[in-house]
């Protein structure tokens, strides 16, 4: 039965957990989209606790409500527009904390990312660190460029995709994407030149 | 999930450099007891915080700026619609005669001012006008109750047909036409003239002033 249900697809799975209400089925979806989402979600958020979290909410809704996915969408899409809905709120909640907070620490933030520039070259060329440079870089970029320009570098998600999980039109996505990679390009020129 | 491999080389090559990089990063991926701790939740029913809430309040915005545009319209057709006059607006009618409204209720309460206990019952409603007779003193008096509330001690008329004219009456009986002030000034009366002080006019002086004037002008005629 397990080995039947490796085989189907995204959307044969949930048609099958839709139905029947198998568990095996669900734990498969699980599985293969775990680490995609983890991915975008750390690449959109930048904290891996609340990454974690964020993908544990996905999949806890995803259990709670299949019946409100419907099946002329692509169910990876379906997923991951419930993931980013549940990064955005996330970012929300942390700026309304930020503004609210007494203790203003934006200032260690940038501190911190200013030294990054001041890295030497050879230790700036290894993949670690620079991963870690490029991921202070994409979270200074805005979210409404940031989100699409994961899911395209980095998740490497089609524009038809991308515009079905944001709700954009494909112009909009691909204006969005060109202005997010200019904003980036600009802050890791340091890096690749 | 499936293995995506999009050609990225139609991008703009402004950015292959970025695009690269980005792709190159290192993947992210879940924690090893991730399932574990997620199907722990799920069997606990510790998942009150995942629960759908946007639907119900995103619904419910969809229909504000509707609702806020119907109230607005209705707002501005009865405040601003000149031609709509369902209503009478008290600043702008005259107000209802005392007359019909003293006609239309006509009971009347007879009150013991010493008492102050109405004899009749007379509902709340009908106080308008209702007249108070007093059995404090023989007089009599009515009490009017005006349509916004005051109430007016008014004396009953006294039961003559006509009144008397005092000056009309003192005339005939000795004043011979003279009027009340004259009576008065007992003989020093005088017209009264205004307050301007009248002076009698000096014939003399007035030609000497005409004269000089002549003169004058005589002169500016020969220059």
């Amino acid at each position: 039965m397990n080995q039947n249900l490796n085989n189907l697809t995204d959307e044969e799975l949930i048609k099958v957990f839709q139905d029947s209400n198998t568990l095996e089925a669900y734990e498969i979806l699980v599985k293969r989209f775990k680490d995609p989402l983890t991915n975008f979600v750390y690449r959109f958020v930048g904290d891996r606790d609340a990454c974690t979290d964020i993908v544990q909410d996905t999949m806890i809704k995803f259990y709670l409500n299949k019946d409100s996915y419907k099946s002329f969408a692509k169910f990876s899409t379906w997923i991951y527009t419930i993931a980013g809905n549940l990064a955005k709120n996330e970012l929300k909640r942390r700026r309304r904390r930020t503004i609210l907070s007494l203790t203003n620490d934006d200032e260690d933030r940038t501190i911190q990312i200013e030294d990054k520039k001041f890295v030497a070259p050879d230790r700036a060329a290894d993949s670690e660190i620079k991963g870690e440079i490029v991921q202070k870089a994409l979270m200074k970029v805005k979210p409404v460029y940031r989100e699409v320009v994961v899911l395209r570098d980095i998740e490497g998600l089609s524009y038809e995709e991308i515009a079905e999980i944001t709700g954009l039109s494909i112009g909009t996505v691909k204006s969005r994407i060109n202005r997010g990679r200019t904003q980036l390009q600009h802050l890791l020129k340091d890096i690749y030149n | 999930m499936e293995e995506k491999n999009y050609n990225f080389n139609d991008e703009d090559p402004r950015f292959k450099d970025l695009t690269k990089m980005l792709q190159d990063l290192p993947k992210v991926t879940a924690d090893d007891n991730f399932e574990f701790n997620l199907l722990t939740k799920i069997q606990n029913g510790n998942y009150n915080a995942a629960k759908f809430k946007e639907n119900k309040i995103g619904w419910a915005w969809i229909y504000a700026p509707a609702t806020a545009l119907v109230f607005s319209a209705v707002l501005i057709f009865f405040v601003f619609n000149p031609e709509y006059e369902d209503f009478d607006n008290p600043l702008l009618t005259n107000p209802p005669l005392r007359t019909a409204l003293i006609s239309n209720i006509p009971d009347t309460m007879i009150i013991n001012s010493t008492s102050g206990i109405a004899e009749n019952n007379l509902s709340p409603n009908q106080k308008s006008s209702a007249s108070i007779k007093s059995k404090e003193t023989e007089n009599s008096y009515v009490a009017v109750f005006q349509p916004n509330d005051v109430v007016i001690k008014e004396k009953i008329p006294y039961p003559f047909e006509q009144g008397v004219d005092l000056d009309n009456y003192v005339g005939q009986n000795g004043l011979q036409g003279q009027s009340r002030s004259q009576l008065a000034a007992y003989g020093n009366y005088f017209d009264f003239d205004g307050f301007l002080v009248r002076k009698n006019l000096n014939k003399e002086k007035a030609m000497l002033e005409k004269a000089r004037l002549d003169s004058l002008q005589k002169a500016q005629e020969t220059e």
